[in-house]
């Protein structure tokens, strides 16, 4: 069981694979309200 | 559409569904029709969950969204990687563990059986109508522009469904999903480049991007705390969190897309890989709508987007009438060349208040433009009274049809027909699967052999596609479509999310309490959406909050049922 939940080769938790879906999230929202703020 | 289109669009979808029924031929059990037989890697999984929720309509509606109010409808996805996230820690390893084949059998472990057919029969009504949708919504736009009959489009997108979905089940949707993700995505992309290419060639896309912005398209996010603004950043990362939530991690028809995954660890990241790449590939579709905007400004757009009810309007007595407002219209799109030319020299000098005064001649051009729009809608209805004159859905697939290359236009309706049936197939694979293991397995024949089940559960399929084909024969326009098939979803999803979060975090509370807090929480919902103007997403917010409570507090004051013991 342990060998089916292992997290990809490159990262070494899971925890780790959340923190990069969340802070890729939190810059892209980033990068879009600096887009807000340059396009009007 | 010329023959290369024909061959395009034709050699597209027979590969589809040749492929999906060679896929599924070696299906011999329920389990792997169920469940796709557990071995399916994390990227068609998460590609299966993307396209189950790239419906016909995300193509056809969200590029005219993008048109119509610019980019700020993106915000609505801000709260799903969050949602990814919970669903991947927290709730995917429960249902893995307990080897279930539909979410609801969680909830009889659970709670009761009451409480597992409850919000099976919700899914059932709402998927169900959904499934309808999903085939109607394009049909009907594909039937106007194209000059097919209607109930022939109908037919071809459910008949072409239901042959692969029931001869592989779960492996041949998921299979499928896969090259039809890659249909629809290079599509897009492909339209892109050629609306890009087609700006006149002093236009960089830096340009296009201000001119996009100036006239209010470029408001990516707002952060502004409006209840009744629908699409803000605190309505994407609250109302769109529990939307995610309860969409992935309680509707069958996505829980059934990971639940195929070999391990848990590939049915994990599936989920992850939705999570990071959804918003950005919700802002190319948006960013499609954005640069036809754009096109449009440089080139005369129709005066109303369904143009086949413009040319019967034209056979009215407000042909006159019509004729003056298209002399108008063709005057300010001259007006507007002028200023635009103004706005970019502007621009490329670096002349700020050169560009402040073009910016501002600029955004008054494109509202009497707007003014001249709705005063066309206005005769519309004079002259046609039953026509639609929401023509937002027909914005895209009008600049298809009359803008694209040859060859290309083929493409992109295979990319809509593709669309249409990814949806579809999940929804059907799903509605098949709930009713034969939670309805007719559970409470109608539980002692068959597997391979009854199997039968059951393709005729279900079958069943659930005639459904929907029915539905779609008698739908009739809503609003804006995927705004229809978002509000229907945002009713009765707060509750279902609101019992399966009780069942997994609040372990102490028992089955009754939340059984009657489901169905007082879908009875608020329902008044919330009859009585007031609260934006939908919200709607999520207040079912799951009701059912939370009420089940807290009813399984308080409720006495717990004691078992007799025998005299």
């Amino acid at each position: 069981m342990a060998a089916d939940n292992q997290p990809p080769p490159i990262l070494r938790s899971w925890a780790q694979m959340y923190a990069l879906v969340l802070g890729s999230t939190a810059l892209l929202i980033a990068v879009l309200s600096l887009l807000s703020r340059v396009y009007r | 559409m010329r023959p290369l289109d024909w061959i395009i669009l034709a050699a597209t979808l027979f590969a589809i569904v040749a492929y999906g029924t060679w896929k599924g031929r070696s299906v011999r059990t329920a389990d792997v029709y169920l469940r796709g037989g557990n071995d399916l890697p994390w990227y068609t999984i998460g590609l299966s969950i993307m396209a189950t929720q790239a419906s016909a309509i995300t193509f056809l509606s969200m590029p005219g969204q993008a048109y119509e109010d610019g980019m700020g409808f993106v915000q609505f996805y801000f709260g799903l990687p969050l949602a990814m996230v919970i669903l991947a820690a927290t709730i995917v390893p429960v249902y893995y563990r307990l080897r279930i084949a539909t979410a609801y059998e969680y909830l009889e472990g659970r709670f009761d059986r009451k409480t597992r057919q409850l919000t099976a029969f919700l899914f059932l009504l709402q998927r169900g109508l959904g499934a309808g949708l999903s085939i109607y919504a394009p049909a009907i736009i594909l039937s106007s522009v194209l000059g097919w009959p209607l109930q022939f489009t109908n037919l071809i997108i459910g008949v072409l469904v239901i042959v692969y979905t029931v001869s592989g089940g779960t492996r041949a949707v998921s299979q499928t999903q896969t090259w039809q993700m890659a249909v629809m995505l290079s599509g897009m992309a492909l339209a892109f480049l050629f609306v890009l290419f087609s700006l006149p060639q002093s236009v960089s896309l830096n340009d296009a991007l201000h001119i996009a912005g100036s006239l209010g398209k470029m408001q990516i996010v707002d952060y502004s705390a409006r209840m009744d603004t629908r699409y803000t950043f605190w309505s994407g990362m609250t109302g769109g969190l529990f939307v995610a939530l309860a969409y992935f991690g309680t509707d069958q028809s996505q829980v059934q897309r990971y639940l195929g995954g070999s391990t848990l660890a590939e049915s994990r990241l599936g989920l992850l890989f939705n999570g990071l790449l959804k918003i950005p590939m919700q802002l190319g579709i948006l960013g499609v709508g954005l640069m036809v905007f754009v096109f449009y400004q440089f080139n005369p757009p129709p005066l109303f987007f369904h143009t086949t009810e413009l040319h019967r309007a034209e056979q009215t007595a407000q042909a006159p009438a019509l004729h003056s407002l298209q002399a108008e219209h063709a005057q300010v799109f001259a007006e507007k060349q002028h200023h635009l030319q103004h706005f970019l020299s502007a621009r490329h000098s670096g002349d700020e208040r050169a560009l402040s005064d073009a910016k501002q001649a600029l955004r008054q051009a494109e509202e009497r433009s707007r003014a001249l729009r709705q005063k066309t809608k206005s005769l519309l209805k004079q002259a046609l009274p039953t026509v639609e004159t929401k023509d937002a859905d027909y914005i895209f697939i009008t600049f298809v049809k009359s803008q694209l290359p040859t060859g290309l236009v083929g493409l992109l309706i295979a990319v809509i027909f593709c669309a249409a049936m990814s949806a579809t197939a999940s929804a059907l694979n799903a509605l098949g699967s709930t009713t034969v293991v939670d309805v007719y397995k559970r409470s109608i024949r539980p002692n068959e052999r597997d391979e009854h089940y199997l039968r059951m559960a393709k005729l279900f399929t079958v069943v659930w596609g005639i459904v929907a084909m029915g539905f779609a024969a008698f739908a009739s326009l809503l609003d804006n479509l995927i705004q229809a098939v978002n509000i229907l979803g945002s009713i009765f999803y707060g509750p279902t999310l609101g019992v399966f979060l009780v069942g997994f975090f609040l372990k102490h509370v028992r089955g009754t309490p939340v059984f009657v807090a489901l169905l007082v929480g879908q009875a608020c919902v329902l008044l919330t959406f009859a009585l007031s103007s609260i934006g939908f997403l919200w709607y999520n917010v207040i079912g799951c909050m009701v059912v939370i409570a009420l089940s807290l507090f009813l399984n308080a004051v409720l006495p717990l049922r004691r078992a007799i013991a025998p005299a």
